[in-house]
C-alpha cells in the first residue's frame, strides 16, 4: 500500500483523487507522428547501421559491383528466392521509412518557419510529391529486379 | 573595477532601428548586473529603460539577454557575467520590444492563460482544505518554482521561429496542475498541449533548462507532459 493509499483509507476526499491517475489519450495526428518518429528512428538506426556494415565493413567497397546488386535484388525476369525477397523487403523498408521519417522532419521545419499557410502547404505538397516519386520508383526498381544488360551497358558507357 | 557595458537601445518614437549604447561603469565584482544598470540609469543616462521590481530573484521582471544568455539581472553577479571587461545586454528575444530592454510580455502571458493555470476541481472541498500526501505534493514540486520570468520561453529556438508555440513556461505551469492530485482539469490542459503548437514543438534543445534562474528541469517537465499525452498516465 502506498502512502497515498494509506492517507486515502482514512479520508474519503483523498480516495476520490486516487481515481485520477490516468486519462484516455487523444489520438491526434501530432501524437501519432511523434510516436512514428521514435519507432521509425529506432528501426532506421538498425537498418542503416547494418547496411553500412554490410557495404563497408564486411564487404570491401572494391568488391561492390553490379553483380553484387543483381545477386541481392535479383535480375529482371528471374524467379525470386527467399534470400532475394528478404533483401528487397529490407531495402524497401529502409527506403520507405527514411523517406516518411524525413518528410515528417521537413514538415516540422516548414511549420516552424513558413508562417504563411499557402506557402507552407505549397512546399509540403511539392515535398510530398517528390518523396512519393522517389519512394515508389525506388521500391519498383527493387521488386522488378535489375535489368542486367541495360545496367551493365550504362556502367560501361 | 571598470566594466564596459554594451546595451541594446531602441526608442520606437525616435529610432528607426536598434543601436548599441556604450557605457563605462565603476562596479564591484560582487555587484549584480542590475546594480550596474541602475548606475547607468541614475548617473549616466536617464533615458535607459528596463524592468525591475523586487530585485531579489523572485518577481522575475528583469529577465534580459546578458552576453547572449538569458538571465535575471538581479541574480547575476558582475564577476560571473563580465567577459574581457565587457558585458553585453539585450532584451529577451522573440517578443516585441517596447523600449530598450522592455518587451511586450502579452504574447507570453496569452500562452500562459491557454493552459488554464489554476486549480480545476468541481467537487466541494468539504469542511477542511483539500488534502494531499507529501508524496503527491512532491510529484510536481519542481514546476511550482516557476516565477514566469520568460527566460526559458525566450531562449527557445522553436519559440523564436514560431511565436504560436505555447512555450516552455506555459508547459511548466500546465505540469504544475496536471500532476497535482487535487486537480481535475488534466484532460483539458492536455488537449491544449496536444495541439500542433503545443508540446510537440519542443525539440529538446535544453536552452530552457540551462537558463532557468530557478533551476527547474524544464526539458524534463516537458518530457513528462509528452509522456502523459502518449500514455494517458498522469500519476
Amino acid at each position: 500500500m502506498s502512502s497515498t493509499d494509506s492517507v486515502a483509507t482514512n479520508n474519503p476526499q483523498m480516495a476520490r483523487h486516487i481515481a485520477r491517475n490516468s486519462i484516455k489519450p487523444r489520438n491526434t495526428f501530432e501524437r501519432v507522428a511523434w510516436l512514428f518518429m521514435r519507432y521509425s528512428g529506432l528501426v532506421l538506426v538498425f537498418l542503416a547501421l547494418s547496411h553500412w556494415g554490410l557495404q563497408h565493413v564486411f564487404n570491401s567497397v572494391h568488391d561492390l559491383t553490379l553483380q553484387v546488386t543483381i545477386d541481392r535484388w535479383g535480375a529482371a525476369g528471374q524467379v525470386a528466392t527467399i534470400q532475394i525477397w528478404f533483401w528487397r523487403a529490407y531495402y524497401a523498408v529502409l527506403l520507405g521509412l527514411a523517406m516518411i521519417h524525413g518528410l515528417n522532419g521537413l514538415r516540422q521545419v516548414l511549420w516552424d518557419y513558413f508562417h504563411y499557410r499557402p506557402l507552407y502547404w505549397g512546399f509540403m505538397g511539392l515535398s510530398t510529391l517528390l518523396i512519393v516519386f522517389v519512394s515508389v520508383s525506388g521500391i519498383a526498381v527493387l521488386f522488378l529486379g535489375v535489368n542486367a544488360a541495360a545496367a551493365g551497358a550504362a556502367v560501361i558507357r | 573595477m571598470k566594466v564596459h557595458f554594451k546595451i541594446k537601445r531602441f526608442n520606437p518614437e525616435k529610432d528607426k532601428k536598434p543601436y548599441w549604447g556604450e557605457y563605462d561603469v565603476e562596479a564591484d565584482e560582487s555587484d549584480r548586473v542590475l546594480d550596474a544598470l541602475q548606475t547607468v540609469k541614475w548617473d549616466i543616462d536617464g533615458t535607459l529603460n528596463f524592468r525591475r521590481s523586487c530585485a531579489h530573484g523572485i518577481c522575475g521582471s528583469d529577465a534580459m539577454r546578458i552576453n547572449g544568455r538569458n538571465a535575471l539581472a538581479c541574480k547575476l553577479l558582475i564577476r560571473d557575467a563580465v567577459q574581457g571587461g565587457k558585458i553585453t545586454i539585450e532584451p529577451i528575444l522573440g517578443l516585441p520590444v517596447i523600449k530598450d530592454l522592455i518587451v511586450d510580455m502579452e504574447p507570453f502571458f496569452a500562452h500562459y492563460r491557454t493552459v488554464m493555470p489554476f486549480l480545476i476541481n468541481n467537487t466541494t472541498p468539504g469542511e477542511r482544505e483539500r488534502l494531499q500526501s507529501p508524496e503527491d505534493r512532491e510529484r510536481y514540486d519542481d514546476s511550482t518554482k516557476c516565477i514566469l520570468c520568460a527566460c526559458c520561453t525566450t531562449s527557445c529556438p522553436s519559440f523564436w521561429a514560431r511565436g504560436d508555440y505555447v512555450g516552455p513556461a506555459a508547459i511548466v505551469q500546465a505540469h504544475r496542475f496536471i500532476f497535482d492530485s487535487r486537480d481535475q482539469g488534466a484532460a483539458e490542459r492536455l488537449k491544449v498541449l496536444g495541439e500542433p503548437d503545443g508540446v510537440w514543438r519542443c525539440r529538446t534543445v535544453f536552452n530552457c533548462t540551462d537558463v532557468c534562474p530557478r533551476d527547474i528541469q524544464v526539458t524534463r517537465v516537458i518530457g513528462e507532459v509528452k509522456a502523459a499525452l502518449i500514455t494517458g498516465k498522469i500519476d
